[in-house]
């Protein structure tokens, strides 16, 4: 199972790859915005993408619809502040799978991998 | 035999070996009438074969006395075909271990000089081994076999026939191996003995003399014996049992299995020794000591730190100052002496646990106190930051929730094995010693948390443990009677001290 970590914040990316670890996958791939993202998904191959919104050069929900063009069944998962209906709306619309609202616990991030790759067909 | 043709004054000289045969013509001899051919015709007649004759060097020899008739010529114009005789089979023992077999040699004819300075810190003569040590499937040399030899052919055409090879001489037993590509090898880890005769690799490292400048230290990887002693600042290693015959000084012996002493350490509180299991000796003077299971000392323990992980067995022995802790039972004929020097005795102690216990109890208080804080800074900046957090703070109260998560679960798992760890120490502590003639004045005996400083003697046979609440107490062995020890001695208790406490206020013991 390959993931993708899209977050500006190393931070994020650390936790996020930890609970992934926890979780048994070790095959990640990071990136740092959508532009950087875009230019790593060909080689990588995700089965799985955790983006962020609010990042630098290309945001979140562009880097979805850009995504989405090419690719429309991987599974993606927003992991934002973002919080408001509206906003889960809109990343929905641009083909967003699942949604973790900042700030979240370890085990929330758990259960929506596993939900969102359960709901896709794909054995976690 | 050499021949000459009279008409021109040539002789056919055959060399003893008869692998050559040369032409000598005389001066003055008619060489107008003389040609090849002759030459041919008379090396012929002297019965060396045709086969074997060099036309070229005989006009070359022509030539030659052509141009200077008035002297001697003579050259070697036929040769036959020397025999090359088969060579014997032999072992050639690689370079890296042929060094270390001459360089083992050189020291046990010549041991090097001791340092000429007590402290000699460059002291490598210490290091290097009398014996050469070979690991199991390591490779020793090659056999090479043997060979047929080519058959040779001299003048006259006559074989001269190639003698074969002989088989190794070497004998090689079962404990090296050969492959097909003849490499030798050893079937198991031992002491090399490579020489002319023989080659095998021994289990077991008998050292006749002492360990000293003639062996250095020894690092073997089986059983050692040294027939005397073991001097000071030399180390003794196996990975089996080692026994030494006479004193071992300021010294290090380290064995996976048992150690015995025929006599004992005067260690000089240099001296160490180690063992997987149990240890036998006499006597045990200024040394430290940890014996992995049980200790067996039949006259003295001096001054000594010594660490056992099951019984001591010490009737007839005196402890006298230092520290003796056992995680068994005890017994010996007198702690202590008249002159009230310290001696201190701990029961129920199991070094190796307790030190991992220790720092894993360190760990855990350290990892509470960052769960707690990290909990702490959490509400507050939650507090703070209301309803809708700015993306930083929702960052950073992830990273909190995130360090809480990680720290409960790294709790959980040392939690876990602390518990483990102190129902092992429970269930393998006795924490009991029985003294047969007296405990001086001035001993102190740590059970559990508690310290038992005995201010007057107390006569043998006694025997000092803990009552079925943990408490210590004194056995009088003759009447049968049990009094508190705090009614003897000066108790105190120090919780702190005890890890197997510490561990128990944390995770409270199973229900039995």
């Amino acid at each position: 199972m390959r993931i993708m970590l899209v977050d500006d914040s190393k931070t994020m990316r650390n936790i996020q790859k930890s609970v992934l670890s926890q979780l048994g996958y070790t095959e990640l791939e990071e990136a740092c915005d959508g532009q950087d993202a875009l230019s790593k998904v060909g080689a990588f191959k995700p089965d799985l993408l955790l983006v962020d919104w609010n990042m630098p050069n290309m945001d979140g929900l562009s880097f979805v619809k850009a995504y989405r063009a090419q690719d429309k069944t991987t599974p993606i998962i927003m992991v934002t502040t973002e919080a408001e209906k509206s906003r889960v709306i809109e990343a929905i619309k641009a083909g967003v799978n699942n949604y973790v609202v900042k700030p979240f616990t370890p085990d929330l991030l758990s259960q929506r991998i596993s939900e969102t790759l359960s709901k896709a067909g794909i054995a976690a | 035999m050499p021949q000459q043709d009279a008409s021109n004054k040539i002789r056919v000289l055959q060399a003893g070996d008869r692998l050559t045969a040369s032409v000598r013509i005389a001066a003055g001899a008619d060489l107008d009438s003389l040609d090849r051919a002759g030459v041919l015709a008379a090396l012929v007649e002297a019965g060396v074969c045709p086969q074997a004759i060099d036309n070229t060097a005989i006009d070359a020899l022509l030539l030659d006395a052509r141009q200077a008739p008035d002297r001697d010529h003579e050259s070697v114009v036929a040769k036959g075909k020397p025999v090359e005789h088969g060579s014997d089979a032999r072992v050639v023992i690689d370079p890296e271990i042929q060094e270390r077999l001459d360089d083992a040699k050189r020291k046990q004819e010549a041991p090097p000089e001791p340092p000429s300075g007590a402290d000699d810190g460059n002291a490598d003569h210490y290091n290097r081994s009398a014996f050469v040590v070979v690991l199991a499937a390591q490779r020793i040399g090659r056999l090479m076999p043997k060979t047929d030899g080519t058959d040779g052919v001299d003048v006259t055409g006559r074989v001269i026939a190639a003698k074969e090879g002989m088989k190794a001489r070497v004998k090689l037993d079962r404990s090296v191996r050969i492959n097909e590509q003849g490499v030798i090898s050893a079937s198991h880890s031992g002491h090399l003995i490579a020489g002319p005769v023989e080659i095998r690799v021994e289990r077991e490292l008998n050292i006749s003399g002492g360990v000293d400048f003639s062996t250095g230290n020894i690092d073997f990887p089986g059983n050692v014996s040294v027939s005397k002693g073991v001097k000071d600042r030399f180390s003794v290693r196996c990975k089996g049992s080692l026994t030494v015959g006479e004193l071992v000084e300021a010294a290090t012996l380290d064995a996976r299995f048992d150690i015995t002493l025929a006599r004992g350490m005067a260690g000089r509180e240099k001296g160490v020794i180690r063992t997987g299991r149990d240890l036998h000796a006499k006597y045990i003077d200024a040394a430290l000591v940890f014996v992995g299971r049980n200790f067996t000392a039949e006259r003295e323990i001096n001054d000594a730190t010594v660490r056992v992980g099951g019984k001591l067995t010490a009737p007839g022995a005196v402890i006298i100052g230092g520290e003796v802790g056992l995680g068994g039972s005890g017994e010996c004929a007198q702690i202590g002496a008249e002159s009230e020097i310290t001696t201190t005795v701990r029961l129920g102690v199991l070094e190796e646990l307790e030190r991992l216990a220790g720092a894993g109890l360190d760990r855990y208080e350290a990892l509470v106190e960052k769960r707690d804080a990290s909990k702490t800074r959490f509400e507050t900046l939650k507090k703070a930051g209301g309803a809708k957090p700015s993306g930083s703070l929702a960052e950073e109260l992830t990273e909190l929730q995130f360090a809480v998560q990680t720290c409960d679960q790294a709790i959980a798992r040392l939690m876990q094995g602390l518990g483990e760890t102190a129902d092992t120490m429970e269930r393998f502590i006795e924490p009991s010693i029985t003294v047969h003639r007296i405990i001086h004045r001035g001993t102190v005996i740590l059970v559990g948390p508690y310290r038992c400083l005995f201010k007057s003697a107390v006569k043998g046979p006694v025997t000092v443990r803990t009552d079925d609440k943990g408490a210590p107490i004194l056995e009088d062995l003759t009447s049968g009677s049990a009094t508190p020890l705090d009614k003897i001695a000066s108790v105190t208790k120090e919780d702190d001290r005890w890890v197997l406490h510490r561990i128990r206020t944390i995770i409270p013991a199973k229900a039995a």
